[in-house]
């Protein structure tokens, strides 16, 4: 009889110590990790809660506590300009585990590169933008490179290697990605 | 009585049995390989080699170790423009179930630089395409001074070396090569460091 009421004496302490840890009765981090971030804006929310995610950042936890049990459901209130970020694991109940298991995966927006040629009338230029080539032929007007650049990233475009006979130089080779596929460079070929 | 003549008895029969399935027992070296997208390669267990195709992500050496043999997988000769590392390589035979070893190649990268002439002034930036480390110079305490990118290249990779923002006051340019017309920041990777990028700097 004793040990039943030392029991419960103990289990009544044990519920005002945790009830004590935190004001809103949560001891429990709620966030994750953060991948491919190289954006500024991204907002996320869990009920009223409201974070913000600074660019480059790795992981993510909302300043409120929860409690094991409580119902969670992160969602991306803002997505960041020039990225798009997914959540996998951002709903679900509490747990010491489950709580900090989110993941926010953001990829950075992707546009095209390319311009307008004139004067090839030969096959065998190379254009490259650092390992990205692209090699238009002979009367080709306009060319674009099969891979993209991400929205905001540096271009330095060069001459690879001339057709025969040509010398091709390109007028603006440098630039910054910007919010829409890009077709402004311009490459003139003259005899040589 | 009769219980202890039985048992005896009973152990004798798995022991005969356990004979008959070749005493020891015998364990295949095998592993995964992943980013094999050269020929060459050859690993080795001891005296035992296998030279995994291009392409192939797995191997099986041709000789089969006993229980409690030791093995030792190593990289004898890496493949063409490539370098492989082995995990779980080594061990003895039957100190897990089976032999799984993992071998990772990858391409041989190497830096990419020059010399600068007339950089007098902070704050040069260069690039090689959208690779998102550029590399931002101070002005130069040699004559000529130098720099490499942060970034390695790929053997068999292009690299198109520009300048991104010149210094105040300066005007920077990648120059020409006269032997081939074309800019001395582009080029593709070979076997070893690039240093023949050169980039001059005038005051505007």
């Amino acid at each position: 009889m004793k040990n039943v009421y030392l029991r419960s004496m103990l289990a009544a302490a044990c519920a005002a110590t945790l009830a004590a840890c935190g004001g809103s009765g949560g001891n429990l981090y709620l966030g994750g990790n953060v991948i491919g971030l190289a954006k500024s804006g991204l907002v996320l929310k869990n009920g009223d809660s409201e974070l913000e995610v600074l660019s480059g950042a790795t992981t993510f936890y909302f300043p409120n506590l929860v409690k094991a049990d409580d119902r969670y459901d992160i969602k991306i209130l803002t997505q960041p300009k020039g990225a798009t970020c997914t959540i996998t694991g951002g709903t679900g109940k509490a747990n010491s585990y489950s709580a900090s298991n989110a993941v926010v995966s953001c990829i950075t927006d992707q546009y095209t590169l390319g311009g307008s040629i004139s004067g090839l009338t030969a096959d065998g230029l190379i254009l490259a933008n650092g390992q990205s080539q692209i090699s238009p032929l002979a009367n080709s007007t306009k060319f674009v490179f099969a891979s993209t650049v991400g929205d905001g990233a540096t271009y330095t475009v060069n001459v690879f290697k001339n057709p025969p006979g040509l010398a091709c130089t390109i007028s603006n080779p440098v630039g910054t990605m910007g919010s829409k596929n890009n077709d402004t460079l311009i490459v003139a070929c003259v005899p040589a | 009585m009769k219980s202890s003549c039985l048992r005896p008895l009973i152990v004798l029969m798995l022991i005969a049995g356990l004979a008959a399935c070749g005493g020891k027992a015998s364990y295949e070296v095998t592993g995964t390989i992943s980013g094999l997208s050269n020929s060459g390669l050859v690993l080795a267990n001891g005296g035992d080699t296998v030279s995994p195709a291009v392409g192939a992500t797995s191997f099986t050496f041709p000789k089969r170790i006993d229980y409690g043999t030791d093995y030792n997988i190593t990289v004898k000769t890496p493949p063409a423009h490539m370098n492989c590392s082995v995990s779980s390589g080594s061990g003895s035979a039957g100190h897990y179930v089976s032999i799984e070893s993992f071998v990772l190649c990858q391409q041989n990268t190497y830096t990419v630089g020059g010399t600068i002439t007339g950089l007098t002034v902070d704050g040069l930036v260069l690039a090689n395409g959208s690779d998102a480390n550029q590399l931002t110079l101070v002005k130069s305490t040699t004559t000529p001074g130098t720099f490499t990118m942060p970034a390695q290249v790929a053997d068999g990779s292009s690299y198109t070396i520009n300048v991104v923002t010149n210094p105040a006051g300066l005007s920077c340019k990648v120059d020409t090569d006269p032997a081939t017309g074309l800019s001395t920041g582009v080029g593709v990777m070979g076997e070893a460091a690039v240093t023949k990028v050169k980039i001059s700097c005038t005051a505007v």
